[in-house]
């Protein structure tokens, strides 16, 4: 028994030992690793193809890739840059209302300037360039991951409609109604009219902010504010009809009784699945789908009307900013590499190619979507969004000191989610109460937020915006000068 | 002669004095000097964060940049008006007063059951009731989200026994969301307290239980009249941790419900986490959680220091 132990002993003595020399020879190797992060957990597999080739083409060089939730990061990233231990390119995390400029103030990036070639900046669409979302005074901190489309289309599933006898796609929302109480009647418990992913408040307000905008409400994009006529819009006539409609399903038994508690990923799950005939969701289901159910057979449509004569179109997201260098990281030059690698389309790197060919995005570099694009659905996903969008107007592309609005500005609750779900859950009856005290809550909070930013809250007001139609450069320039 | 041999006693008695003095400074030392990792680890992942919750909530900040502006005791103020802070907190307090009281009557309950000693394959039962409090409670979360939704195994049985008319989301139901949660709470932590009551259980003599037999007291008057009476300071400290932990959940609503439907099952724990690192609109706001999660803790603690009062009461009157 001695001579084991004292045999064990001696083993793991020299497997430490090894290690050790292991470890110290890895050193010695002088290996550079770039360490990456990000939340882009749809295109997994293609940026794992990209390392490999980027791995191949620089001898010596490591890519550590970090795929992390946005909640992880967000809260690990001040300790990361406080200790100077931040990845070398990590994107800005908009989702948690943070924007570059704040990103900038606290020095988390370097200027892409002195990195990029400008015969890569020639190859990004214009719109990758704005101050405010990818630069700061002129000079350019970060890339937009990818193009920006409209991400609240409507999925039917063909086969949940055949079998409900349905022949006809719903255009108004008392169509939609009749559709899915049609189709729920038909499903006797097995299908239902429409799923949503109900727990996560950010896709429900962007149902509720699209279809408002979709029937002429002056809305922002989802999470950014407008005014109309001074005052928030949430309790407006466009917003109490999207409402009454949603409603109307939820209390004919059309609504997925599980969609209250269930997240977006899961409810595009049960769609696929086929227990609901419509959902509501972006271009990201059509590369899972393709993935998890190839056979499939679903189409994609614009989302319904209040009434055939209703005028307005979704808010066409805006660019976003994405991935920077860190401001303290060692391999700034080799980062640069990584980033036009990412957007390059060579026999070496083609990530975005196989990203558009699987339908996971649009690029934002010129004319690659067009070239790629080979499935039906997106193309139809594509042209349906470019039709039924248009720009919104946007208070920090009017004056960039507005992103001190957004740094000061604190949502208010129950928010119009949140309501919805209320609804959804029985929990209220009366939505048109709750609404007119947040819309009355939300103008007294944009109006201290504008006061404490030192903006001007009539700077919130587009007067010269003409619903369903683009707000240009033009429309900017017009304006009226603020105080 | 006899008052030099008073001095000697004296001094012999001073110089043990002394030795004795030394030996305890030498006990004492060696105590600090096994409590202070402990204490190191304690102040440094307990303290510090505590102390700078303290701080934190005195900031207007997101937690995502570097610095917060001092606002004083402005989140404090703002707590004092949000409808949705005051819901969770008495949420937190709802919960603790139906799920305590379920809990340490149930696993109480069965803890008196399993400790019958002519009992078959108490063991067994007594692994099957602990199972759930060693299954990782976000595996459970996930589990009860499919068992009690509209298309699991509970709407199944009453739908084919005819007790629903139509499939019910239990978790997505405003009126149902809170009680599912409690139920599922109380069958996953029943285990422990059922352990702590069988400790106290066992310190009951096996001769008390034969005299209450002699006297001819059924089970319920023994266990009423002979051991409750014992195992009641036991109750007591059982009763601390079960409220505290009860205070405190979190994990279980989370991957249950997230507080929803409509802040239906919404307790501060998870009005902290939503608020600190979520927003809606602008950025989230760690500055404010913090508040809202000390000011909880105060009560919280407030409770516990009368929790203890009343279970040193209890140790007296024994």
């Amino acid at each position: 028994m001695k001579k084991i132990k004292g045999l064990t002993s001696v083993c793991l003595v020299l497997a430490l030992l090894i290690t050790m020399f292991v470890g110290a020879g890895a050193l010695a190797d002088d290996e550079i690793v770039l360490r990456v992060v990000d939340w882009s957990d749809s295109s997994v597999t293609q940026r794992a193809a990209f390392h490999e080739a980027f791995e191949k083409n620089h001898p010596g060089v490591k890519i550590e890739y970090t795929c992390m939730t946005i909640d992880q990061f967000s809260s690990s990233v001040v300790s990361l840059i406080s200790s100077g231990d931040a990845p070398d390119l990590f994107p800005v995390p908009i989702a948690t209302g943070m924007t570059l400029q704040q990103a900038y103030d606290d020095g988390w990036f370097q200027s892409l300037d002195d990195y990029l070639t400008d015969d890569f900046k020639a190859t990004l669409e214009d719109n990758c360039f704005q101050e405010g979302i990818t630069q700061i005074d002129g000079s350019l901190y970060t890339i937009p991951e990818k193009g920006a489309d409209a991400n609240t289309l409507f999925y039917y599933n063909k086969d949940v409609l055949d079998k409900a006898g349905v022949t006809e796609l719903p255009k108004t929302y008392d169509d939609f109604i009749a559709v899915c109480k049609q189709v729920t009647d038909a499903g006797k418990g097995e299908y239902y009219g429409l799923i949503e992913g109900g727990n996560q408040a950010n896709r429900l307000s962007a149902l509720l902010l699209t279809l408002a905008a979709y029937n002429g409400s002056k809305v922002a994009e989802n999470a950014k504010v407008v005014t109309d006529n001074g005052v928030c819009t949430f309790d407006n006539q466009q917003m109490l009809d999207a409402f009454a409609m949603l409603k109307k399903v939820f209390d004919d038994g059309s609504l997925h009784p599980d969609t209250i508690n269930i997240s977006a990923p899961e409810a595009r799950e049960l769609f696929a699945q086929g227990k609901a005939a419509f959902l509501c969701q972006g271009m990201w289901c059509i590369s899972t789908w393709a993935n998890t159910y190839p056979d499939l057979n679903y189409g994609v449509m614009a989302p319904p009307k209040a009434s055939a004569d209703s005028v307005g179109a979704i808010q066409a997201p805006a660019t976003q900013p994405w991935m920077g260098i860190y401001s303290g990281s060692k391999h700034p030059e080799l980062a640069a590499e990584y980033l036009m690698g990412l957007y390059a389309d060579t026999d070496d790197y083609h990530f975005q190619a196989d990203c558009i060919k699987i339908g996971e995005r649009t690029s934002v570099v010129k004319g690659l979507t067009e070239k790629y694009m080979n499935s039906a659905i997106m193309s139809d996903y594509y042209t349906i969004a470019k039709e039924a969008s248009a720009i919104v107007p946007s208070i920090t592309v009017r004056d960039n000191d507005y992103y001190k609005f957004y740094s000061e500005v604190v949502g208010i609750t129950p928010s119009l989610a949140s309501i919805l779900q209320g609804v959804w859950s029985s929990s209220i009856t009366d939505y048109e109460t709750p609404l007119h005290t947040l819309a009355a809550a939300s103008t007294a909070e944009w109006k201290r937020a504008c006061e404490a930013a030192g903006v001007s809250y009539d700077g919130l007001e587009f007067p010269n915006w003409v619903v369903g139609t683009s707000y240009t450069a033009a429309d900017y320039a017009a304006l009226p000068a603020l105080n | 002669m006899e008052a030099n041999h008073g001095a000697v006693t004296v001094g012999i008695s001073r110089s043990s004095l002394k030795l004795r003095r030394k030996k305890k400074r030498q006990l004492n030392l060696w105590c600090w000097l096994f409590l202070s990792m402990s204490l190191v680890f304690y102040l440094l992942f307990m303290g510090w964060p505590i102390v700078s919750s303290f701080y934190y909530s005195m900031l207007k900040w997101s937690g995502l940049t570097q610095s917060g502006k001092f606002i004083a005791l402005k989140n404090y103020q703002a707590l004092f008006s949000d409808t949705v802070y005051w819901n969770a907190f008495w949420d937190s307090f709802k919960y603790t007063l139906i799920a305590v009281p379920c809990l340490l009557v149930i696993s109480l309950l069965l803890a008196y059951i399993l400790n019958n000693e002519q009992m078959r394959g108490r063991n067994i039962y007594r692994t099957a009731y602990f199972v759930p409090v060693v299954t990782t409670t976000s595996v459970v979360g996930i589990v009860m989200i499919f068992i009690w939704s509209a298309q699991g195994p509970i709407n199944e049985v009453l739908l084919k026994l005819g007790m629903a008319g139509s499939a019910t989301s239990f978790l997505g139901d405003g009126g149902s969301a809170f009680p599912t949660l409690i139920a599922v709470s109380v069958w996953k932590d029943c285990g422990t307290y059922m352990i702590y009551w069988l400790a106290g259980l066992q310190s009951v003599g096996r001769e008390q239980y034969e005299a209450a037999s002699i006297d001819g007291a059924g089970r319920w008057s023994t266990f009423t009249r002979v051991v409750f009476p014992q195992v009641l300071p036991t109750a007591g400290v059982i009763a601390i941790l079960c409220t505290i932990n009860a205070l405190k959940i979190f994990d279980l609503i989370k991957t249950m419900t997230n507080g929803g439907p409509f802040y239906k099952t919404d307790v501060v724990a998870t009005w902290v986490y939503r608020t600190a690192f979520s927003s809606e609109l602008g950025m989230p706001r760690m500055g404010y959680a913090s508040a809202g999660a000390l000011l909880f803790g105060l009560v919280v603690i407030a409770i516990g220091l009368i929790l203890n009062l009343l279970k040193a009461r209890l140790q007296k009157n024994r």
